[in-house]
């Protein structure tokens, strides 16, 4: 056939062809040129929103040229962040251009994990989902449900499964995994989350203390500036850390303490502090309780033990507090926000930082904790559940789901103040059934097998479920284990809630999208308000302007007011005069000894408690972040990936001269349990790090396929936290007590013990290697 | 019948051909693949029955060559990627600008320079007569990343199907290049 005939066609085909009636694909119009004809980002159309590269959030302008983000700013009119953003919010734009990002709904049709998909149609994908959860409820009643949540997008979904009934409606990485003992600690002294985006004045403080402080190396903007601005201004720095990290590279002191000896530091410091008549008389006179208590509690503690146990030189240990003290009260310290490090003590070891800052009399005035303003917008409900989508659940009479016979907070009496279950309640009960068995996940904004320790555990959990469904951007290793999958627009193609910083200076802002959605992908807020559809709600609003505009009526705004702008101000009052001072605690005051923590069998004043140290042979697995990466999230992200494409291990060069390595050699990795890294890790050789541990920045070492540009990059630090153990007040999983020893070229190499463990400190055993 | 009409009325028949090939590159339709075996075979080519079964292979094999798959996908449909490496760059531009000369906006959430899409338009050229548009269209856009598409394609062993779908599509861009040259 010559090709000149290849398009002859009969007449029969014609007809059949145009009976077909196929839609053109085109609508007739014009756009209006978009100056193409200058380069780069010039004459570019500016829209403000809000950054979604990390959950700090900062004020945005992505500029936009045929239709195409080409740049993303700083909004200048950011009280916090102003014209600055940092190289994640630069690379929003290939989040938005990612190549392997979830385009349309998809069901699973391989084996959970393979990533065998089909595209579905969103009604399939919501029918589906809501099918199961009803018939999930039926069989084995609400509890046995769990949402795992985290970022903007997951709201929406939280109110369903919260107004559904299920005790586990929330599970967030973000308070389970990381800031929660944090919380509960700052929450029981100051009466309010101290820890949420930094509600330490760094910028007017004339002293800073951090402990294992990721400042720097985690980028969130206004923190990390007024950090720089405090000591610009003369601050004096000490970093507490068994790690020279980049805040310990700017510090007048740098104190690289053994691993999990914390809470011998602060309790010596303190009874310094209070032995030398040091401490804040007026502040803690007036305005804290427990003194008296904790005086007596700490007596026993001085500088030579606390420099024994801590493995730190007592002069510079003195001279820190010292520092402290002479810049009282104008000190900050920083409680920083992941805390879930050994389990037992977090709680405490926070508490005891609470109660330094307290004695420094560091609170509500310039350098120290400050009071969060509470931005001007109404809190409105989205929707609400009119006919419950099962019956037989309530008995009559009944208005609210009865709570489980045994709830999986049970062992935890502060875990009840907050959102959802503990992570490991939830993980166990999905595993054994007990004390009730959970047969369906929902997953959103968050990749649980890189976040969640032991993820062999959890892959096996989820083999347990009746159904699990997932919604994000990119298909991340959790989101190869859905049933069903939904791609959520990205934040750059969306309206969310509003935002603010809740700092010193405030703001609220909103997001709003930048571009519309590409493929079939959707924005939380409608997916969301399809399935509650599906479940028996009614939405209050029927779309996310109207919602927004019920929360800002009450400040004279609305959403075509915003849309030029991206946000408006409001004045702060961040500090008080002492004369009028008072905490939203249980007394009234700045709680030093914890009655609430007494009535629950807790130490009502810190005692010291101590990590194990590593079994012989081993160094203590540390993990951090890179300052261009945010978790697992970013790394498929192609411009942050160039910049920072795979993670070093940082090894002590005495270590390192011991075992003969050098920088660049490459070990596997083998923890406590016998589980090994991956791959093999490059070595960084450093006398910036303590010769008991090793640190691996975390988030490398993706382990899906689908994520082209991450995947087998750097080596994975949750695969290799396979043992935890529960914070007891509320439940949070431990992430530092597990230990590695290398393997380079098929031998073991032993990590010698080059510091002395004292007896104070147990030894870490483990039941698994007997 | 004129000549003029006689070669309106053909254009019009290949315009029609065009679209239909547009929505084959498309997510899988039952009943556009079932006529797709009657159209292929009237071109003259082979049609194995093996090809033309909608079932969840197909879907699934569809979901790997062009949506989602490990290592990323093999054959992304998308003239920026093929040209650039990256979604949505500059000739997902030129794409669009092509459009906006013929007082055309894409109605697809897909990129603008989705191949289904491009093709559509070419069958809204070849119906409009748009033959000096065309012409710029296939040798500028189209006709420079067809072909690595088409390769990237065939080194991914694709269902019979697509290898089937990406020659006639092949076959009917070639006609076209030497008509629109000559």
């Amino acid at each position: 056939m010559k090709r000149r005939d290849f398009l002859k066609l009969s007449g029969g085909v014609c007809a059949a062809l145009a009976s077909l009636q196929l839609d053109s694909k085109f609508l007739r119009g014009l756009s209006a040129a978009e100056a193409a004809e200058l380069p780069g980002s010039l004459g570019a159309k500016e829209v403000p929103s809000v950054c979604d590269m990390c959950f700090w959030r900062c004020p945005i302008v992505a500029k936009v040229k045929n239709g195409r983000v080409v740049k993303i700013e700083g909004n200048p009119r950011s009280p916090t962040n102003g014209t600055r953003i940092c190289a994640r919010g630069n690379a929003g734009i290939q989040l938005l251009y990612d190549k392997d990002r979830l385009k349309y709904p998809m069901k699973r049709v391989g084996a959970r994990g393979e990533g065998k998909w089909a595209k579905i149609s969103w009604d399939e994908a919501l029918d589906e989902i809501a099918y199961n959860i009803k018939e999930t409820m039926k069989k084995y009643g609400v509890h046995s449900m769990a949402f795992f949540d985290h970022g903007a997008s997951a709201g929406f979904f939280r109110e369903i499964f919260e107004e559904l009934g299920t005790e586990n409606f929330s599970n967030e990485p973000a308070f389970f995994q990381c800031v929660g003992p944090a919380l509960l600690a700052y929450l029981y002294t100051v009466g309010y989350q101290a820890v949420g985006n930094a509600k330490v004045d760094l910028a007017n403080a004339k002293a800073i203390l951090l402990f294992a402080s990721h400042l720097g190396e985690n980028i969130q903007v206004s923190l990390v500036k007024d950090f720089i601005e405090g000591l610009a201004k003369g601050a004096k720095l000490i970093v507490v850390d068994p790690r020279f990290s980049t805040a310990a590279g700017k510090a007048d002191i740098w104190l690289p303490i053994r691993p999990g000896t914390d809470l011998a530091l602060l309790l010596a410091w303190t009874n310094y502090l209070i032995e030398n008549d040091l401490y804040d008389k007026d502040f803690v006179k007036n305005h804290c309780i427990g003194f008296e208590e904790v005086k007596k509690a700490v007596k026993k503690y001085d500088l030579d033990w606390a420099a024994k146990i801590c493995d730190l030189p007592k002069e510079d240990i003195k001279k820190a507090i010292d520092i402290l003290a002479q810049n009282k009260p104008h000190v900050g310290v920083h409680p920083g926000r992941h805390s879930a490090w050994y389990g037992r003590q977090d709680v405490q070891r926070h508490r005891a930082m609470a109660i330094l800052t307290g004695l420094l009399g560091a609170v509500g005035l310039p350098g120290g904790l400050y009071f969060p303003p509470t931005p001007p917008i109404a809190k409105v409900k989205l929707m609400e559940c009119h006919e419950f989508p099962v019956k037989g659940i309530f008995e009559e009479g009944e208005k609210e789901v009865p709570p489980p016979e045994v709830s999986l907070k049970e062992d935890y009496p502060f875990a009840e103040l907050f959102h959802g279950s503990p992570t490991d309640a939830i993980i166990k009960a999905t595993l054994t059934g007990k004390p009730y068995p959970i047969k369906l996940w929902g997953v959103c904004g968050v990749n649980i097998i890189q976040t969640i320790p032991n993820p062999y555990q959890t892959k096996e959990a989820i083999k347990n479920l009746d159904f699990i469904f997932c919604v994000d951007n990119i298909p991340t290793e959790s989101v190869l284990w859905a049933d069903i999958v939904l791609p959520d627009a990205t934040y750059l193609e969306r309206y969310d809630g509003l935002y603010s910083a809740q700092e010193t200076k405030d703001y609220v802002a909103l997001r709003q999208p930048v571009v519309p959605p590409m493929f079939e992908s959707r924005p939380a807020f409608q997916i969301a308000l399809e399935l509650g559809k599906r479940l028996g709600f009614k939405a209050n609003y029927t779309s996310e302007v109207e919602w927004l505009d019920a929360q800002l009526k009450k400040a004279g705004y609305s959403v075509a007011k915003l849309s030029k702008t991206g946000l408006f101000t409001y004045e702060v009052n961040p500090y008080r005069d002492r004369k009028h001072l008072s905490f939203d605690t249980d007394s009234g005051k700045y709680e030093l000894a914890s009655e609430a923590f007494a009535d629950e069998d807790f130490p009502a004043i810190p005692e010291p408690d101590f990590a194990p140290a590593p079994p012989k042979g081993y160094a203590r697995l540390l993990y951090g972040r890179v300052p261009v990466h945010t978790f697992a999230k970013t790394m498929n992200n192609i411009w942050l990936n160039n910049e920072w494409p795979e993670n070093h291990l940082w090894v002590n060069d005495e270590v390192a001269r011991a075992l003969g390595l050098k920088t660049g050699d490459e070990v596997i990795l083998e923890n406590q349990d016998g589980y090994r890294s991956e791959k093999p890790v490059k070595v960084f050789v450093t006398p910036g790090i303590r010769p008991d541990a090793v640190y691996l920045p975390h988030g490398f070492g993706s382990r899906s396929p689908m994520l082209k540009t991450a995947y087998g990059k750097g080596v994975s630090d949750t695969f290799l936290i396979t043992h935890y153990e529960q914070e007891p007040m509320m439940g949070a999983s431990s992430h530092r007590n597990n230990f590695v020893r290398f393997i380079k070229d098929g031998k073991v190499l032993s990590i010698p013990e080059i510091r002395p463990v004292p007896p104070e400190i147990p030894r870490f055993e483990n039941r698994k290697r007997a | 019948m004129n000549n003029k009409a006689e070669e309106k009325s053909r254009h019009n028949d290949r315009a029609s051909l065009f679209l239909f090939l547009a929505h084959l590159w498309d997510y899988p339709r039952p009943e556009l693949i079932s006529k797709s075996k009657e159209i292929f075979a009237s071109l003259g080519l082979e049609t194995p029955e093996k090809a033309f079964e909608m079932d969840e292979a197909l879907e699934a094999e569809y979901v790997r060559l062009f949506i989602n798959a490990p290592d990323g996908v093999p054959a992304a449909p998308y003239a920026s990627v093929q040209l650039t490496g990256l979604m949505s760059q500059q000739p997902a531009e030129q794409a669009l600008a092509f459009y906006h000369q013929a007082g055309l906006i894409p109605n697809t959430a897909e990129p603008a320079d989705h191949l289904s899409t491009e093709l559509a338009f070419v069958a809204h050229l070849l119906k409009e007569g748009r033959y000096a548009l065309l012409k710029s269209f296939l040798q500028e856009h189209l006709l420079k990343w067809f072909p690595l598409f088409r390769k990237s394609l065939e080194q991914a062993e694709p269902h019979p199907f697509y290898r089937l779908l990406v020659e006639v599509t092949e076959k009917a861009l070639g006609n076209l290049k030497e008509e629109v040259e000559t």
